[in-house]
């Protein structure tokens, strides 16, 4: 923390040596009249024509430009559509205030006839914010999201996320389509170069997801609509790089991407032996961008990551769209994508456990060893079809099949508070699993104003998926306590699973006018929805014994089981809802109340070879919900929301609690079902607010936000767990009287301008607590297990040229017992992060991280130091980069957990030090550019 | 012969005549880029200004509207649903707020009863526009009359209160006043539940009598005013009984002289804001196709609105399929200013007279509402400039910054 303290006193002390700057005041007035001229574009440009910073002039013609560079030879343009253009040259001197009042002629030359073009940086038109990134002079090969970096009102925040004058960007869209499919912003912002760009707007736009409810301010989407040049409608970038280093480390990515006015395709590929994930195409193509300037500097090998992983994935992606219009209103477009991946594991991992048990605490320590394969096959497609913001079509498809392989032995040690050996077990299991998931999603919504009785949403999932795997293990239990309790096992699991399930749900927009005609129920909204589902699971679970008498397998037929689930639901459910809306010039403010009755029946049948569990059971539950909603705007000052809810719902108990299928082959955890168990009912009450500043002309940008929900639970299933001194245990499942559920999480971020640079300020957080009853050794207890995780980032960015990040967070966990004879535990651990970007000498960049882990299960911390340095040449499209990685070759990969009966530190091999040497080639070509 | 040279000079009389009629279509060329600019001074003089009465709650807002009638000036303030009284010296009389009517209530003042109407729906009911056709069709039928509630306040009643009114045919149908005894029914509705097809855009009724129609449409399936609803605009000029008229869709503006009328004027628009002659002839399939037309054609005409002649200016607003704009346009020149490139200065005291909405017109007047504190920031920087009379108590006073002042101004003759 002392460190992070140093770094924020540094960052100080270089922002406050920034502040040698110059003011430039004065004021636009009509040459003839004298006239002030409101809305004059006065720009200050540097030597070279780069545009340092603008503004525009008040109504009294005045403007303010502050924190101007100082002796330096600045270029000052003041243009005003129909006046001829005012150029002057100024010098200013730190800490004087430099004074320019122009007056402007009027251009005579200048009819009706005549459209004079100007380059504003910024503009509104009609509800659209424009941004003419012809305005802004950067380098050559600058992306847009160097553009935006330059805009007043918008922040890019270190997590690569978007906000104009505080309110996020939710959809970035290219000529009014998704870029390559992508949801994400970097695939667009990080590649397109500025040359290649029309404009940049900004607006909101209709959420369809919520056609079915009344329109709510919060509901509408902050888009950005990149319309690029004509001559740039076609285009192709990428990336393809390799890379060699030291203990046999390497990598390898590819990227190539191809676009034009309807279609688009992309490859992606990659290898690596770092752990760095590569596993999703989308995530391969937002991690190949070619912009340089702040690089993810976490987009390397991942150390915290458990184990060697061997990871390789191939894919591409289709987009095409079929009709040609630039506007997201009109949409007939369909996606395609491809991905074959694979993981090859070893990870070796050991794992202390404190253990609460009457009057005799158990620690546990647990070493394995795995090894695993795996491959996987995903398709999907996705086709989306709207006319207008009152309808949608939105089709989801999806294919995948997976194929692993692996093996693992553990060794299991339990001890006594004073250290005596009570127990072992040692396990050796070798498994292979195929599974083949197929899923279809189709949501269609159509809302008509006009007509009401024609609205309707209509939803349809279906999933049907088949899972077959086979499992060795042998297990032997050795116990210090009582010999007779020792075990032997070697058992082979054979598992065929089948499931399906369809369901859909349809509300009718029209139910209100059906069934009231013309009469408006005190502007109360209805809707109906009606929900079936039918879900079937099938599992043939066939366990054998090895005797070694006999020297062959024998059935067990305790475990051995043919099980088939069928469960039906129908759950119609009626919404009401009622806005109240005010609002004047400054102001805007809405409440909407919602109620919402369900009414669910459930049939679910299970037949098993297992007597007991052949059950019909039938439920039905008359549930309800509500929540209110609450939002304010103050134009262009502040938005907040805040949200308030409540929901019952009841919860039965599935056969596997009723009659559980016992299997001891694992003696630290042997589960027993409970016949008589009672409904669980569960009240939750939730809450959620969020803020943001709207002040266009602001330095600084706020957003925050809390959320948390609390859930009290009558008849809750817990643990009666039954602990033997040797460390066996066995859970009965029974019900509570009730348990209780505290979730908060929140987050507070703001950013300042100081003209080309950046301060940012992120902190995230959330805290649980759990108070759960449970029996431990027959005596009734309280668990109440509390974790509470803050994250805090400072970055600051001196233009393009250096961005330094400071971060610590900090994890707590903690479980206390009420009752006597039982032990509390805890553990924490925290990190401090620090990374820096240097992008200089030109086409240089140099960049370091440091993460300091500290345990306190650990006696002293352990430091992750890597660097990198970068060139890039070959007209920037080459570039050259050295990884060094852990470089004081300390680093270990530790994790805490905690459960109702204690904590747990998990301590897994993963990357160590090594150097390696990569170079990518960028190829891109946008039209002409 | 005689009879020859007879019907020669009737012939040619007749053909100069309809050159001289042609001719009188003046064409007014606009490009809605323009950038020509101009100072107010140019168009505007006669500033007087009509101070309002400091009142605590009374602040101004951009979405005031003014109506001046006989006596009063009311300021309509649609944000606070509230209607201020004041007499024509500004001095306040009351505030009468129209906030519990409902939603879809908004004050319509009518010169010939010199009463303020509020029409609108029950909000106990909700009409579709196909609800809205069948009501009209079946509009005596008194089960009708339930959908909709009409309050009046009657501006020669001293006590100045809303009344419960009923709702009858011309409200319902929405007949206006247009002069003397002659009513208007401007409204253009295209429905399939209409059985005869033939309809008017633009009817005159005298006493409930149908005595003149014009620009006949089919009101089952005009491929123009299909999945839309529009309206003829037509505004009273400095002449009684002589109107200007536009259409919905058409470049031409026509004055109307008692019941006969004449093309007097035609927008000339550049090529890329007109619309396509398909427009006029090929149906749109559904509401959103018509949406889509206008969201991608955005800058093509839609009407004209609020033209107002003078000798030596025309000022008229013009909505595009999906953009508003207001103009003032200089005979002599033939040069077309955007409203909003017309600057203030110093002469007019820094004040910027042409607002995107909330300019009201009575006669040759135009009336605007203005911030206190815009007169106050400039009598205080142009301290050499002497305060108009009508203004001296009202700046002396120290007005709150956002009180309102009313600015009378008339067009340059």
């Amino acid at each position: 923390m002392k460190h992070t303290l140093f770094i924020c006193l540094l960052l100080f002390w270089c922002t406050r040596a920034l502040c040698q700057t110059g003011v430039l005041i004065g004021s636009v007035q009509d040459a003839k009249s004298k006239t002030p001229l409101e809305l004059a574009t006065v720009s200050i440009l540097g030597q070279d024509s780069t545009l340092i910073t603008y503004k525009l002039s008040d109504k009294d013609g005045r403007f303010l430009l502050e924190k101007l560079p100082v002796k330096k030879r600045l270029i000052v343009s003041v243009t005003y559509t129909g006046y001829l253009g005012h150029y002057a040259a100024i010098q200013l001197e730190p800490g004087k205030r430099d004074t320019l009042n122009v007056l402007l002629a009027f251009n005579n030359k200048d009819t009706n006839a005549v459209v004079v073009t100007t380059t504003v940086p910024i503009r509104m038109n009609g509800d659209t914010l424009e941004i003419n990134p012809g305005a802004f002079k950067l380098k050559q090969d600058a992306v847009v999201e160097e553009v935006l970096n330059q805009v007043s009102g918008i922040t890019i925040w270190s997590d690569g996320s978007i906000t104009v004058n505080g309110k996020k960007v939710s959809n970035l869209l290219v000529d009014g389509k998704p870029f390559l499919g992508s949801t994400d912003t970097r695939v667009a912002t990080q590649n397109l170069p500025k040359s290649a760009i029309d404009k940049i707007q900004l607006y909101q736009e209709y959420d369809r997801s919520n056609i079915s409810q009344v329109a709510q301010p919060q509901d509408s989407l902050l888009t950005m609509n990149i319309k690029l040049k004509e001559s740039s409608k076609k285009g192709f970038f990428g990336k393809a790089g390799a890379g060699y280093g030291t203990t046999d480390r390497a990598e390898a990515d590819l990227s190539l991407q191809v676009y034009n006015k309807t279609s688009s395709g992309g490859i992606g590929g990659g290898f690596n032996n770092i752990n760095k994930n590569i596993g999703n195409l989308q995530e391969m193509l937002q991690n190949n961008t070619y912009r340089n300037y702040n690089p993810n500097l976490y987009n390397v090998g991942r150390f915290g990551a458990s184990g060697i992983n061997k990871n390789y994935s191939i894919g591409g992606l289709f987009t095409h769209s079929f009709i040609e219009t630039a506007n997201s209103r009109q949409n007939n477009r369909v996606a395609i994508t491809y991905n074959k991946s694979g993981t090859d594991t070893y990870t070796t991992d050991v794992n202390l456990q404190n253990r609460t048990t009457i009057n005799n605490p158990q620690f546990i320590r647990d070493d394995g060893v795995q090894n695993n394969k795996g491959d996987r096959h995903d398709v999907t497609i996705n086709y989306v079809k709207t006319n207008s913001y009152n309808d949608n079509l939105n089709v989801n498809g999806a294919i995948n099949t997976s194929n692993d392989k692996g093996n693992s032995t553990r060794f299991t040690e339990v001890r006594d508070s004073a250290n005596r050996l009570q127990s072992t077990n040692s396990s050796v299991s070798l498994q292979q699993r195929q599974t083949h998931n197929e899923s279809l999603n189709l949501n269609f919504a159509k809302s008509d104003r006009e007509d009401p009785i024609k609205g309707f949403t209509v939803q349809f999932d279906a999933r049907q998926g088949k899972s077959v795997s086979d499992r060795d293990v042998k297990s032997v239990f050795q116990s210090f306590v009582d010999a007779n309790k020792n075990t032997s096992y070697n058992r082979h699991y054979t598992t065929d699973n089948n499931s399906k399930n369809i369901g859909g749900s349809i509300d009718y927009l029209g139910f209100k006018r059906l069934l009231l005609g013309r009469y408006n129920l005190f502007g109360i909204n209805l809707n109906f929805t009606q929900r079936l589902n039918y879900n079937s699971q099938s599992d043939d679970n066939q366990v054998t014994d090895f005797d070694s008498t006999v020297k062959r397998y024998i059935i067990n037929s305790r475990i051995s089981n043919v099980n088939k689930r069928e469960l039906f639901e129908y759950t119609p459910s009626l919404s009401l809802s009622k806005n109240f809306n005010k609002y004047s010039d400054v102001y805007y403010r809405s409440v909407n109340i919602q109620l919402r009755l369900i009414d669910e029946f459930k049939t679910d049948n299970n037949s098993s070879t297992i007597v007991q569990r052949n059950l019909d059971r039938s439920f039905q539950f008359f549930r309800y919900e509500g929540n209110i909603n609450y939002n304010y705007t103050k134009q262009r000052k502040y938005y907040y929301y805040v949200s308030a809810g409540y929901s019952k719902n009841f919860q039965y108990a599935p056969v596997d609690q009723l009659y559980t299928v016992v299997d001891d082959i694992n003696v630290y955890d042997t589960r027993v079902g409970n016949a008589f168990l009672q409904n669980r009912i569960n009240h939750t009450f939730s809450l959620n607010s969020n803020f943001n500043t709207q002040k266009p002309e602001a330095i600084y940008s706020v957003n925050g936000s809390v959320g948390g929900s609390y859930t009290r639970s009558l008849n809750p299933v817990v643990d009666s767990t039954i602990n033997d001194p040797s460390g066996r245990r066995i859970s009965y499942h029974t019900n509570a009287d009730k348990s209780s559920n505290l979730n908060l999480n929140y987050n507070f971020n703001i950013s300042r301008k100081v003209k080309k640079n950046n301060l940012q300020l992120m902190y995230d957080g959330r805290f649980n607590t759990y108070s759960s009853p449970n029996y431990i050794d027959r005596v009734y207890n309280i668990s109440e297990t509390r974790s509470l995780y803050n994250n805090l980032t400072f970055q600051f960015s001196l233009s393009s040229l250096l961005v330094l990040t400071i971060g610590e967070s900090f994890q707590y966990y903690n479980t206390r017992q009420t009752a006597a004879g039982l032990t509390s535990f805890k553990n924490s651990n925290n990190t401090t992060r620090l990374g820096a970007v240097l992008n200089y000498p030109k086409n240089f960049t140099f960049s370091s991280t440091l993460d300091r882990v500290g345990n306190s299960n650990l006696d002293k911390p352990t430091n992750l130091w890597n660097a990198f340095a970068s060139y890039r040449f070959m007209k920037q499209q080459g570039e050259l980069k050295f990884s060094a990685m852990d470089i004081l070759k300390q680093y270990r990969n530790i994790t805490n957990s905690v459960s109702s009966y204690g904590t747990t530190t998990r301590i897994t091999n993963g990357l160590q030090q090594y150097f390696l040497l990569t170079f990518s080639y960028y190829p891109r070509k946008f039209g002409k550019t | 012969m005689r009879v020859k040279l007879l019907y020669s000079t009737s012939l040619l009389y007749f053909l100069l005549f309809s050159t001289t009629v042609q001719s009188q279509l003046r064409k007014l060329y606009l490009h809605p880029k323009t950038v020509a600019r101009e100072k107010q001074t140019k168009f505007v003089d006669s500033l007087r200004f009509i101070p309002l009465e400091i009142k605590e709650d009374i602040e101004i807002s951009n979405n005031y509207n003014i109506e001046v009638t006989g006596n009063y000036i009311l300021l309509i303030d649609y944000m606070n649903k509230r209607l201020l009284v004041y007499l024509k010296n500004g001095k306040f009389l009351k505030q009468i707020a129209y906030n519990k009517l409902g939603d879809s209530f908004y004050p319509n003042y009518q010169e010939v009863t010199n009463q303020v109407t509020f029409f609108g729906n029950n909000k106990n009911y909700s009409l579709t526009p196909k609800d809205l056709v069948k009501i009209k069709l079946d509009w005596n039928n008194p089960r009708n009359k339930k959908y909709f509630k009409k309050y009046t306040l009657n501006l020669n009643d001293p006590l100045l209160t809303i009344k419960k009114g009923v709702p009858a045919e011309k409200d319902i149908v929405q007949v206006r006043h247009f002069y003397d005894d002659y009513y208007v029914q401007s409204q253009i509705t295209v429905s399939p539940l209409f059985a005869d097809s033939v309809d008017y855009e633009f009817k005159v009724y005298k006493s409930n009598q149908l005595v003149k129609t014009f620009f006949p449409y089919n009101r089952i399936n005009e491929p123009r005013f299909l999945y839309t609803q529009e309206n003829v605009s037509f505004n009273k000029t400095d002449t009684a009984n002589i109107h200007i008229l536009t259409r919905p869709f058409y470049d031409t503006i026509y004055k109307m002289k008692g019941d006969s009328l004449f093309a007097a004027y035609q927008l000339v628009l550049p090529l890329e804001n007109t619309l396509p002659p398909s427009f006029y002839n090929k149906p749109f399939k559904n509401k959103t196709e018509r949406e889509n037309f206008y969201r991608n054609n955005g800058w093509m005409l839609q009407q004209i609105y609020s033209f107002y002649e003078t000798p030596r200016f025309i000022y008229f607003m013009v909505r595009y399929l999906s953009n508003f704009d207001s103009y003032i346009y200089e005979k002599q020149t033939d040069v077309t200013y955007k409203t909003r490139n017309v600057k203030a200065d110093s002469s007019q005291y820094n004040l910027q007279l042409f607002p995107t909405f909330g300019l009201m017109r009575e006669r040759d007047k135009f009336y605007k509402s203005q911030k206190a504190s815009d007169l106050l920031d400039f009598f205080d920087k142009n301290k050499n400039v002497a305060v108009p009379k009508e203004l001296e108590e009202f700046i002396n006073s120290k007005p709150p910054a956002n009180t309102p002042v009313i600015v009378e101004f008339k067009f340059k003759n």
